[in-house]
């Protein structure tokens, strides 16, 4: 033992001046203040302005078509709706007055008592006159022509009616009579609002390739500016998944807020594009409805965007933490 | 007399001298490890030696030696190119990333430059070690708190650490190499920066931390310290590793 410094055997431990017990007691009382505690500070640099600002865009422009799609399915389903409630039966006059009035009184007795029919109305000859109108003037004598009768027949809402099964009965009753149930028309409306929805998919894609183009350009710069401090949190023993959520924990915040304001800017955008679909007053347009659902959807676009970016970004971090010490 | 101490405890190759390792569980240890970074020479080669548990050494050489280097590999900051490193038992080339952070845990380092986290408080940066070891924050506080009170350092706990003079900074960086009670304590040039008072005052902590059991490596150039302060010196030259009594 003798080999060792004398000054250092001088040195008992239990000399060692200790801290006044008085002293540590008092400072254990004081309040701490409130900083944040965040080993990695992404506070700082243009990429979190820039994330900030690439988010809230984002959201925007995803809350437009979002809400865009959702508007146009929205009219599809109240037009089906009120579509596929009622169906038009057509009866082609027979040469023969009397014939031709009892073969529309057999299929008015027929649909009266089919399954499910709840209403037959027999268009009169004004509403007749009205239909063609447009075409033929007004100066029309209805009985001269030879146009056929239509019923307005009403279903029970909300029930799978069989129209197929419908025609063969009524074939059996009537040769002239024939179904018009708007289904050609509702799958070509069908087929138009499926590109619509396809095309907004698309913007979606390409507005989510953008949004995580960015994230991960974010979180990269910000880890090659914090390289030294990562290092300094692995040497002092910081798992890889510590560092990752210490990041994510702040990015997703920072995302929430843009989230926030993106979507608060699309608000007015929406109600002004619905208002201005409702004024058009044309048929359909008018079935443009936007429920308490759909504005559901769209106020938790800040919160689902902030767990994408969170996902993103976690992915991202872990994957280059891995090439550091 | 260091032998009978137990303080001889390499097998240093390079001298063809074969030392008794007595029979212990070395705490690290070097099998024929070299350290090249890229494609340029190796700053490190075909080290063979071992540390035992609570032992204390001066680690010596030029400028440019590989001390640094050494050190890194010490603290896990880099797995050797070639040969077997062990610490605390584990093969370091076997180990995967989360083990490795739990076993940097039980490693304190003091570096050249301190690397302290700026934007903290001095506070925050003491408590680091123990807030990654999922420490709760009452029990952390007291024991950061007493740690500051003995370092001296309680009047500045929540300064940022950016703001305080060297040597407190030096102060606050031994304090977080130490918080965790290490098994290891590593040293860069640790009185490089400060005047001979702290100089002397650093020595008398390292030497009393060793006597509580931890294994303590101190790389330094300085002479006078090593002369003035007798432990066992490793020496790096051309990138060998030799050991002087």
């Amino acid at each position: 033992m003798e080999n060792f410094n004398e000054d250092i055997m001088k040195e008992k431990p239990s000399k060692k001046p200790r801290p006044e017990a008085s002293k540590v007691k008092e400072l254990r009382r004081q309040t701490p203040p409130t900083d944040s505690k965040n080993e990695l500070p992404i506070d700082e640099g243009y990429s979190k302005t820039f994330l900030r600002v690439v988010i809230a865009v984002s959201v925007f422009l995803i809350s437009i078509t979002l809400s865009g799609v959702l508007g146009i399915n929205s009219m599809f389903e109240n037009s089906r709706k009120q579509i596929v409630s009622n169906f038009t039966v057509q009866i082609i006059p027979l040469p023969n007055y009397e014939e031709s009035r009892k073969d529309l009184l057999n299929v008015v007795n027929f649909l009266e008592k089919y399954p499910n029919i709840k209403q037959v109305s027999v268009l009169s000859d004004n509403e007749l006159k009205a239909l063609i109108e447009p075409w033929l003037g007004n100066n029309v004598d209805i009985e001269l022509l030879p146009i056929p009768k239509l019923l307005d027949v009403q279903i029970t809402p909300n029930v799978d009616f069989d129209y197929k099964k419908l025609m063969i009965r009524l074939s059996e009753v009537s040769s002239q009579a024939s179904i018009n149930d708007h289904n050609l028309w509702l799958s070509r409306l069908l087929k138009f609002i499926n590109s619509l929805k396809v095309l907004a998919l698309t913007v979606l894609l390409l507005v989510a390739l953008a949004s995580v183009t960015a994230i991960v350009y974010a979180a990269q710069t910000s880890l090659n500016i914090h390289k030294d401090t990562i290092n300094i949190l692995h040497i002092i023993g910081a798992t890889d998944n510590y560092i990752a959520l210490n990041y994510v924990k702040q990015i997703t915040y920072t995302s929430l807020v843009a989230g926030i304001i993106g979507t608060l800017i699309s608000v007015p955008a929406i109600l002004v594009v619905g208002s201005m679909a409702k004024g058009i007053e044309a048929g359909i347009f008018n079935t443009v409805s936007f429920g308490a659902q759909n504005w559901l959807t769209i106020f938790s676009l800040p919160v689902l965007s902030a767990i994408f970016v969170a996902i993103t970004a976690y992915i991202t971090i872990v994957k280059k933490l891995k090439n550091m010490i | 007399m260091l032998e009978s101490l137990g303080y001889i405890t390499a097998i240093n190759i390079k001298k063809g001298k074969k030392m008794e390792t007595r029979g212990f569980e070395p705490i690290v240890e070097m099998k024929n490890v070299s350290l090249a970074y890229g494609d340029n020479p190796p700053v490190l080669k075909s080290i063979d030696f071992a540390f035992r548990r609570g032992s204390m050494h001066f680690l010596t050489g030029k400028s440019g030696a590989g001390k640094t280097s050494l050190l890194s590999m010490l603290y896990l900051a880099q797995r050797p190119t070639e040969g077997t490193l062990k610490v605390f038992g584990s093969n370091i080339a076997m180990t995967d990333r989360d083990k490795m952070a739990f076993l940097r845990r039980r490693i304190g380092v003091v570096f050249q430059d301190f690397r302290l986290l700026e934007h903290l408080s001095v506070f925050d940066n003491v408590a680091l070690p123990l807030r990654l070891k999922g420490m709760k924050e009452k029990e952390i506080r007291q024991r950061v708190i007493e740690l500051l009170a003995w370092v001296d350092l309680s009047h500045n706990m929540y300064v940022k650490s950016s703001e305080i003079s060297g040597g407190e900074k030096q102060r606050v960086a031994i304090a977080r190499a130490v918080i965790n009670r290490p098994e290891i304590l590593l040293a860069d040039e640790p009185t490089g920066n400060v005047d001979n008072e702290i100089a002397l005052k650093l020595m008398k902590l390292f030497a009393e931390l060793n006597r509580l059991g931890t294994t303590v490596i101190i790389a330094t150039h300085s002479e006078e310290l090593m002369e003035r302060y007798n432990y066992p010196r490793l020496k790096l030259e051309n990138g060998h590793l030799e050991y002087i009594k």
